[in-house]
């Protein structure tokens, strides 16, 4: 039996900073993020009441247009991402187990290299006079320069590049661990390839594709550094909107309030799509 | 209750320590480096050879510290009250702004040498009529980036037409990033010069900005040039200095005023009220403004300086040399960027532009 | 082995042949016009070690890249730290259990309402942006991966380690230092790469809680990116990638020897 004394409480004060500052630095800025967003002050900087002014400004269709952007862009990333990555993962986590770590590595290299340069890399390549270009018009196949960037086609090659060793490697580790039996019997009770996949390998490796899937989605939404460099910067998200009155003056709390709406659209819309995931993923029988 | 006391006490502890830690700058700030001067400027403005010839020669160290807009250095300036900074580099409309809220410290003339080389048709405008609290740096005027391969079979006019008139556009464009400027450039072509604006002729130039997106290739004041030289767009609206990099390397870059009118920049140097090193910035001045670094600055970055003793120095092509040495009368038919809306029109509307969703002003007013 | 169909292997192999090219073309084609004399558009002239002379005398650069070294290197070393700690007091008995969910939120939330959220905490504390609030911003995302990994790993040390050594005498502190971190050593290593790699190719956070006088190499890049397209960034990425592929290889190294989570 311990006794309780002062001194048995040391390894609480020498355990105790890191919920300090996760407190501090993480909860505190956010609850003020949503809390300054429902204030109003009047020009004097004398505190008037609480009002949903700053959220009803954003009501508008150019505003909630961006919203949607953003939430396409999310979207369409997350599903090219999955439809690459997952033939990948299910490639290096069944077939390929000698050469997994050496794919790996080769994924995690540009993974592990500042996202900017390869946005620079992508230049080259999507250029008039880039790589593609000069490939394409060597084999033929186009006799003028194809313009591929400052479009939305750049954008998502930039997006996908970036994103997919995201939804990859919690797809992969959830499949490493699969017990390969189970396939190998459904294959014995006489189902086809697609009958397995769908109804024994993507239900069970389920909790990896949603980690995956977020893991990309919800990041996905804030991007606006690619669409800016990629897209000619045409199209607003977001993270645009937001940079442009959070680093504007006296605008700081609007961007705040913009901020704290577009969380809720991304949460409902998070929700909404983890319980579609959820119900596409299940096996039964009558369903595709 | 004793746990709750010392697990109190140990929370209070760590909070003590950490907010130390994040004031500590706060504290420091003014025991940082007395020999050196920190400059507040935009990233492609002060010649990194120049800056670092000058500490070499004086030995007063140089910290140089980047905005990318005018309104981003008002705001930090307004934010820390001018303290932190000795020297800074705003806009025509900016010192305006900052002369209102009192951020400027007026200038000791006595200490600049180089006053009597400056162009005189830089000095005393709006913003700064006895140019009390500024130095004209540089200037740089707006006009059209143009290919000239492209419109070797094509007539040219040089016209704001070219970026907006649709009966004209069959090419990509490149257009500016700046939505006062969009805006003003936007009000210019369809009303020419005019200040205030009626709510149907807001509207109006809202559509017209719609109107143009689908012929924007990137919306970029910064790669103008390189969009010219990669021939991707056969016309960019851009400022003379970004035009200037890239014409000296690829012939086929040219650049126009539009016939209408243009508009004109003008960067200035200040010091921030709060700055107690002006001994140390005036000599900093003294070594920017001379013949070599106005040429340096004119060969690196391509605005045209404000100081008029170093042309023979600079490599001047024709149209260069024609601008430079514009008439006073010429001069005189350049505007000012200015703020044409408030604030949160002007911001509006770039949403709009940029969101791909059109919607009556009309209607909500 | 899983009974093999032909025509589902081609696919596979085709899918995982054009993944990579889709990967590594613009690396290449980025490394091969680093060694290009004449700037971009203009086509292969000849080769030249020019632009990494000119890489290696760019004096803002290096300061960039010093900075976001710091940067890095603290926020790795204080979310290890924090971590460690946090561990030791879960050692000693303590009921961390309901403090871990905390953690969570800081990669779930997308990186931009974080440095918003910092953004806006700074300024009504009035608190001086620059290196110290960017240590703290990569921290926080530094304690995101530490603390869940590294509790997860502990919780399946096997206790009958630790036990032992209680009972053959050593003091809680002794057992966690000599028997205890031991074990953690990969889990520690490996998440400080992440975190390290994670807090110097960051962007997001160095954008909004900067301020004006942290320049940080993703900062940098991005000024460049946005004025003049200039074959040193090629250099620099060459130097960076060469860079990225140590750190990987060693986190490789790590996770074939031990099992890290």
């Amino acid at each position: 039996m311990k006794k309780k004394t002062l001194s048995s409480e040391y390894p609480f004060a020498i355990g105790i900073p890191a919920v300090i500052w996760q407190i501090l630095f993480f909860y505190a800025p956010l609850l003020l993020l949503l809390v300054g967003s429902f204030l109003t002050w009047s020009d004097t900087n004398t505190f008037t009441g609480v009002s949903l002014d700053k959220f009803t400004f954003f009501f508008r269709g150019s505003y909630l247009s961006v919203i949607a952007s953003s939430l396409l862009l999310a979207l369409s990333n997350s599903i090219i991402c999955f439809l690459i990555a997952y033939p990948l993962a299910y490639f290096m986590a069944f077939k390929g187990r000698k050469w997994q770590n050496l794919l790996l590595f080769f994924l995690i290299v540009p993974f592990w290299t500042n996202f900017l340069l390869h946005v620079y890399a992508w230049f080259f390549v999507l250029e008039r006079e880039g790589f593609l270009n000069t490939l394409l018009q060597w084999l033929g196949i186009t006799s003028e320069p194809i313009i591929f960037l400052n479009s939305t086609f750049a954008t998502m090659v930039m997006m996908v590049y970036y994103y997919m060793p995201f939804i990859l490697l919690p797809m992969y580790s959830s499949l490493e661990k699969f017990d390969v039996k189970l396939i190998e019997a459904s294959y014995d009770l006489g189902a086809s390839w697609l009958q397995t996949l769908r109804k024994i390998v993507l239900p069970l490796c389920s909790r990896g594709i949603k980690t995956g899937f977020f893991l990309v989605f919800i990041p996905s939404f804030g991007e606006f550094a690619i669409p800016e460099l990629m897209g000619g910067d045409r199209r607003m998200f977001v993270g645009t909107v937001v940079s442009q009155f959070i680093l504007g003056d006296e605008t700081g709390s609007f961007g705040a309030a913009f901020t704290v709406f577009s969380c809720v659209v991304l949460l409902i819309s998070s929700l909404a799509l983890y319980f579609f995931i959820d119900w596409l993923l299940k096996p039964k029988a009558t369903r595709w | 209750m004793k746990k709750i006391l010392f697990r109190s006490a140990v929370i209070s502890f760590w909070l003590l320590l950490l907010i130390t830690i994040l004031y500590w700058p706060k504290i420091t700030w003014q025991t940082t480096d007395k020999n050196s001067i920190n400059v507040f400027a935009w990233g492609d403005i002060l010649d990194p050879d120049v800056v670092k010839d000058f500490e070499k020669t004086t030995g007063i160290k140089v910290h140089l510290n980047y905005y990318s807009s005018n309104e981003e250095l008002i705001v930090k300036l307004k934010a820390t009250h001018g303290e932190g900074y000795d020297l800074i580099i705003p806009s025509d409309y900016a010192v305006q702004i900052l002369i209102r809220e009192n951020l400027l410290k007026p200038l000791d003339k006595t200490q600049l040498h180089f006053w009597n080389t400056l162009n005189p048709l830089l000095l005393g405008h709006f913003y700064d009529p006895d140019n009390r609290y500024s130095i004209p740096f540089e200037w740089e005027i707006y006009g059209l980036g143009i290919d000239k391969d492209y419109f070797q079979n094509r007539p040219l006019t040089p016209s704001w037409r070219l970026i907006f008139d649709p009966n004209l556009i069959d090419y990509r464009i490149g257009m500016v990033n700046d939505p006062i400027e969009a805006v003003l450039f936007a009000s210019f072509y369809l009303y020419g010069d005019q200040n205030n604006l009626s709510l149907p002729q807001q509207y109006a130039i809202g559509q017209l900005l719609i109107q143009q997106h689908q012929w924007v290739a990137v919306y970029a004041s910064f790669r103008a040039d390189y969009l010219l030289a990669t021939k991707n767009c056969p016309v960019v609206i851009a400022s003379s200095s970004y035009i200037w990099r890239t014409m000296r390397n690829y012939p086929y870059v040219h650049f126009l005023i539009p016939e209408e009118g243009t508009f004109i920049t003008i960067e200035n140097l200040g010091i921030p009220l709060a700055s107690t090193k002006e001994d140390l910035v005036y000599q900093f001045l003294n070594y920017l403004y001379s013949k070599e670094s106005s040429a340096a600055h004119f060969a690196t970055y391509g605005f045209f300086p404000s100081t008029t003793h170093a042309y023979d120095l600079m490599h001047l092509d024709p149209l260069a040399d024609q601008l430079i040495h514009s008439s006073k009368e010429q001069f005189s038919k350049y505007h000012f960027i200015q703020e044409l809306l408030p604030e949160e029109e002007i911001r509006n509307i770039w949403v709009e532009v940029k969101s791909g969703y059109s919607e009556s002003y009309c209607e909500l007013h | 082995m899983v009974k093999s169909n032909s025509f589902a292997t081609i696919c596979h192999l085709l899918i995982i042949a054009a993944t990579y090219v889709f990967l590594y073309t613009p690396i290449i084609v980025l490394l091969v016009f680093s060694f290009n004399s004449a700037t971009f558009p203009a086509p292969w002239t000849k080769f030249t070690w020019a632009w990494y002379e000119e890489l290696l005398a760019s004096v803002h650069l290096w300061k960039a890249f010093l900075n976001s070294l710091i940067i890095a290197s603290c926020a790795t070393l204080i979310s290890l730290i924090a971590g460690v700690l946090f561990i030791f007091y879960a050692a000693q008995g303590g009921k961390i259990g309901k403090f871990l969910p905390l953690f969570y939120g800081n990669l779930i939330i997308p990186e931009t309402v974080l440095a918003v959220s910092l953004l806006g905490f700074f300024s009504f504390a009035m608190i001086p942006l620059g290196m110290t609030t960017l240590i703290l911003a990569h921290t926080l995302l530094g304690l995101g991966f530490v603390i869940p990994m590294v509790y997860a790993r502990f919780k399946e040390l096997d206790y009958r380690l630790t036990e032992a050594s209680l009972v053959l005498g050593a003091t809680p502190i002794q057992t966690f230092f000599k028997i205890t971190l031991p074990m953690l050593r990969p889990t520690l290593l490996a998440t400080s790469l992440l975190v390290f790699i994670l807090s110097f190719d960051d962007f997001v956070l160095s954008y909004f809680c900067a301020g004006s006088t942290a320049q940080t190499l993703s900062l940098y890049i991005l000024s460049m990116l946005r004025s003049e397209i200039s074959p040193v960034v090629n250099a620099l990425s060459a130097v960076l990638l060469v860079l990225s592929s140590g750190l990987v290889w060693i986190f490789f190294s790590l996770r074939t020897r031990t099992k890290i989570f």
